[in-house]
This record gives structure tokens, C-alpha cells and sequence, in this order.
């Protein structure tokens, strides 16, 4: 069931347009949202709660069902979302992740054989290597209701560690920093780019992550209010320099 | 774990002391109500005895009466006494809730280094649980259940002597064999249950994190796991089943040759003329009456189970 990473997977282009997806008891969701993602980049997703952010990447995955839209990786159109977005293609980390009553490496591995994998880099790009050695027995250690409770951002890390071991072409954060202090954030994204072969797609406010983007999507309401690199769009955009104040990190 | 009666005894006294205007309550109800089960039968053979003979419609209109208000008081008393007895043991433990987490708090840092929070929660809580099945399902339903069949067997004495040594040599015989069978299943009920919680466990954890499964290409490896789950505890859950409804065939064989017993002693006895019509349905209707504690036994495996 461990697909070997190929030629076939590997990611050139990845471009979505006029993705579409309501909620059906709530009626809110996205609308036209286009997205073009280049080998090696960092795109980021941001704009205030409730913009769409977390459903705009879901949809795209086909974590939920687009009502209308494209998708096309190299260029081909992707027919069923859903079976396409998984590793060796791309890998997620979901805001809130959920590690289950077994085993901290088993919650990492989630099945992938554990030698055909490199979990100790897995585990160091995700700044999970303190925490590790902390633990009581490492990486064997129970985690969950009958075991060891995580705290957030060793939760996130451990989900971050889960898609990292994957070695996917591409990346998709969902507001991983939220709970990382300054310091362990920076280490992190350090680390990630550190090869340039990465792509990712990422949902974030947080300054640090905007300042390396290549490319910045910001949302309102659902629908794409500006788009383009932090400099031009702190200059053109009121939404992105009211999120770049802060002026709703209130409401979190 | 198994507990010395003797702590179980002094848990009572120490938790039941406080509510004892209730509990007394609760006790005087739950005896009128086995008066009440253990009258009306004897109203049924006053009823067909006077009929038998001839007597006026008007006497077995009085009897009719009074049998629905003796079966009315019964079935009134038995579920005023159910509700204080639950209520009474929820007090209780309660009770006993609040001083388990009072200790807990109390203890140094070292026993919470030790011990997880699921672990204390399952302290407090679990165990207690079972304690209060403990307070209100064994001590009282078995209390009442052997009061009643106490009754029932002394009731067999005054009819004749040796209806009463047979009766009694069946209730003996019937309750050791289910107690025995009873005790062999325990265990596997106790695996299926652990099973049961840690299936459903598995299956909560999994659901909620379908995105991360599915997004990280896991799909495959929690249906493994899934599938080999339901393979562990399919065996433990046939055996359980099968030893239910071998226990539940048992009892119903036993049941029926108490039956049988009943009647026929009583047909031998009317034939010969010791005994009246209403006398042979006395003895057939306590016979069936018996039935009723023995199952409550079978519920509360049954209960065990399903927790």
C-alpha cells in the first residue's frame, strides 16, 4: 500500500480555477476561487475567520465535494480529487489534527513501513526532536486518553511529522504556527525550505510565514479579495494590511 | 477484582447511614410489594375454590376486587420503591464520587506524575460505576429477590410439608446450576465488554480524524486495522452469546421441570383429595412466580454485558 514516490507523481504545476463549495446548512463556503501553484514555491492562503481559508484547501484536496471547478496538476485535469491529493502526490496537516490512543511513531507512520521511510528526518523538520527525547519512551511512547497527552503545538508537530514522513510533492498546511511560539516556527520553516524542492500550500496569518510566501491569496467572504506578493499587496490592499496589523487576531 | 463482602458491608453502612429515613422507606415498600406479589396468588385460590363449590357471584365479585387492588398496590409500591432505591444509590455514590477525588486531590505530585488523567477519570468514575450497580441492582435486587423466594418456599410449607422439601430441593438445585454456569461466563462477558469499549474507542478516534487519514493516503492501513479488531473480538463475542443462551436454554428446561413438578404433585395430591382446585393452581402459579428472580440474575448479566 506504500506507493513509491515516481517520475509520474512529481510536481511541475498545480492550478485550481473557479472552485466552488457551499455548506449546505450554512449557505457560507467559496466561490470562484483560482489558484496556481509553481514547483518549489510557498503559496499562502490568508484573510480573516470564516474567509473560507480551510475550505478553500479542502475543497481542493477533495475533502469536500467542489460544486464547480477545475483542477489541473501538469497541466492534466484531475478527475476525482479525493484519490488524487494522497502521498506520494501531496500530503495535508489538518488545523485542529487528530492523533489517536496508539503509539507516537504509529501515529506518525499511520502504516507506512518504518524502513522505507526516514522518520528521524520526518521527526527532526518538525521540530518534534526535543519533545521526543522529553518523552519516556521516545518515539514508543502512548499517546492519547490512556497515555501521554500531547500539548497543542506537540499535536501539530506530531501531524506535521505525519505528512512530512510522506515525502510528498506537495505540502498543504493548514494554519500549522497557531500554536508554535516564534522561535520553533522559524526553525520549522527554515528547515523546509532548506532544499528548495518543496511545494507548498499554506493557510496563515502569521507574519513570518507572509514574509517568505512567493505568492499570497488573501479572502474575504469566500471569494478571492487580492492576490500577489506581501509588498504589493500591503501597498494596494486594504484587507491585507488590516490582517498584517492584526486587526482580527481579536477574534482567534 | 474481587472485594471481601465485609468491605462491601462497611462501604453500605458508611454511604446509606446519612439517607436512612429513605432508605427505610425504600424498605418498607419493597416488602409491601412482595406481600402484595406473594397475596394475590392466594386471592386466585380463594377465588376458584369458591367458585368450584358453588358460591354466590357476589362473594367472587368481593374476591375479584380485591385481587385487582392487591396487584394495583403491588405494582404502585414496586416502582416508588425502584425509584428511591436508584436514587438512594446515586446519592450514595455521589457521595463516594466526591471523597475519591477529595483523596485524589490531596495526594502528593507524584501519584499525578504516575498515574494518567484517563486513569483517574476511569478511577472515579468507572469504578464507581460499577459500585452503584453494586448499591442498587445487587444489594437491593438481590435482598428483595431472596426475601421473595424465601416467602414463596415457606408459603410451599404450609400447603404440605413435602411440597414444601420439594420446592425447595428445586429452587437449590436451579440457582446452584445458574450461579455455576453464571460464573464460567463472567469472564468472557468481562473480555467482550473490554473489547467492546476498545472497538468503539478505535472506530470515535478514527472518525473523527477522517480528514487526516484520507489526506495522508492512511485509508487503507485504519481499514487494516478495523478489520483485524473485528477478528479479535469476534470469537470473544460468539463465545459470550453462546454462553448467554446456554444459560438461557438451561433455566428454561429447569423451569418447565419445575413446572412439572409443581403440577403433577399437585394433580396426585387432588386426586386423592388432600388438596383443593385452587390449592393445585396455588402451587402452579408460585411455581411460575419463582421464575422471576432467577431471571432478574439473567437481566443483570445481561446488563453487565451491555455496559
Amino acid at each position: 500500500m506504500h506507493a513509491q514516490k515516481t517520475d509520474e507523481h512529481r510536481l511541475e504545476s498545480l492550478e485550481a480555477s473557479d472552485l466552488t463549495y457551499h455548506y449546505p446548512d450554512k449557505g457560507r463556503g467559496i466561490e470562484g476561487i483560482s489558484l496556481c501553484l509553481k514547483r518549489g514555491s510557498l503559496t499562502v492562503i490568508t484573510g480573516r475567520i470564516g474567509s473560507g481559508k480551510t475550505t478553500c484547501v479542502q475543497v481542493l484536496q477533495g475533502l469536500l465535494p467542489a460544486e464547480r471547478g477545475k483542477i489541473r496538476w501538469n497541466g492534466q485535469e484531475v478527475g476525482d480529487p479525493a484519490a488524487f491529493f494522497v502521498p506520494p502526490r501531496s500530503a495535508y496537516t489538518a488545523q485542529v489534527p487528530h492523533l489517536f490512543s496508539d503509539p507516537l511513531k504509529d501515529n506518525i507512520l499511520l502504516g507506512l513501513p518504518e524502513e522505507n521511510v526516514d522518520l528521524s528526518m520526518a521527526v527532526r523538520m518538525a521540530v518534534l526532536e526535543r519533545d521526543v527525547e522529553t518523552l519516556e519512551n521516545g518515539l514508543d511512547t502512548l499517546i492519547g486518553t490512556r497515555g501521554v497527552k500531547l500539548s497543542g503545538g506537540q499535536a501539530q508537530r506530531t501531524a506535521a511529522a505525519r505528512m512530512l514522513v510522506r515525502d510528498a510533492e506537495l505540502l498543504i498546511f493548514d494554519d500549522l504556527s497557531s500554536a508554535l511560539d516564534v522561535e520553533t516556527e522559524q526553525v520549522l520553516w527554515d528547515q523546509l525550505f532548506s532544499t528548495g524542492e518543496r511545494t507548498c500550500l499554506v493557510v496563515s496569518h502569521r507574519r513570518q510565514v507572509l514574509h517568505r510566501a512567493n505568492h499570497i491569496i488573501v479572502l474575504k467572504n469566500g471569494r478571492l479579495e487580492a492576490e500577489g506578493d506581501l509588498e504589493m499587496l500591503l501597498a494596494t490592499s486594504n484587507e491585507m494590511q488590516r490582517l498584517w496589523r492584526g486587526d482580527f487576531a481579536m477574534e482567534e | 477484582m474481587p472485594v471481601p463482602f465485609k468491605r462491601y458491608l462497611s462501604l453500605l453502612v458508611t454511604y446509606l447511614k446519612p439517607q436512612w429515613p429513605t432508605v427505610l422507606l425504600m424498605a418498607v415498600l419493597l416488602l409491601s410489594s412482595i406481600g402484595a406479589d406473594l397475596i394475590y396468588p392466594q386471592i386466585m385460590k380463594m377465588f376458584i375454590d369458591t367458585a368450584t363449590r358453588g358460591g354466590v357471584a357476589s362473594m367472587l365479585l368481593i374476591i375479584a376486587l380485591a385481587f385487582a387492588g392487591v396487584v394495583l398496590f403491588g405494582m404502585v409500591t414496586a416502582a416508588i420503591g425502584t425509584y428511591l432505591g436508584t436514587k438512594v444509590a446515586w446519592t450514595a455514590t455521589n457521595f463516594l464520587r466526591r471523597d475519591l477525588a477529595t483523596h485524589c486531590l490531596s495526594l502528593d505530585m507524584g501519584y499525578h506524575k504516575a498515574h494518567t488523567s484517563g486513569e483517574m477519570i476511569e478511577r472515579i468514575d468507572g469504578d464507581v460505576d460499577k459500585l452503584s450497580n453494586f448499591f442498587s441492582r445487587m444489594a437491593i435486587n438481590l435482598l428483595v429477590m431472596g426475601i421473595f423466594v424465601l416467602g414463596v418456599l415457606i408459603l410451599f410449607f404450609t400447603i404440605i410439608w413435602y411440597v414444601g422439601v420439594a420446592m425447595t430441593i428445586f429452587v437449590l438445585v436451579t440457582l446452584l446450576i445458574l450461579l455455576y454456569l453464571r460464573r464460567r461466563a463472567m469472564p468472557i462477558w468481562e473480555r467482550d465488554r473490554q473489547m467492546s469499549a476498545t472497538f468503539f474507542g478505535f472506530l470515535g478516534e478514527r472518525l473523527g480524524g477522517t480528514e487526516d487519514i484520507r489526506a495522508n493516503g492512511a485509508t487503507t492501513y485504519i481499514l487494516r486495522r478495523f478489520l483485524l479488531l473485528l477478528r479479535e473480538w469476534f470469537p470473544i463475542f460468539l463465545k459470550g452469546e453462546s454462553a448467554f443462551l446456554f444459560m438461557f436454554t438451561v433455566a428454561s428446561f429447569l423451569f418447565t421441570g419445575g413446572s412439572i413438578l409443581a403440577l403433577g404433585l399437585g394433580t396426585y395430591l387432588w386426586s386423592i383429595n388432600v388438596v383443593s382446585l385452587g390449592t393445585v393452581f396455588l402451587m402452579f402459579s408460585y411455581t411460575q412466580m419463582l421464575q422471576y428472580p432467577i431471571q432478574q440474575i439473567q437481566t443483570q448479566s445481561a446488563a453487565r454485558r451491555a455496559g
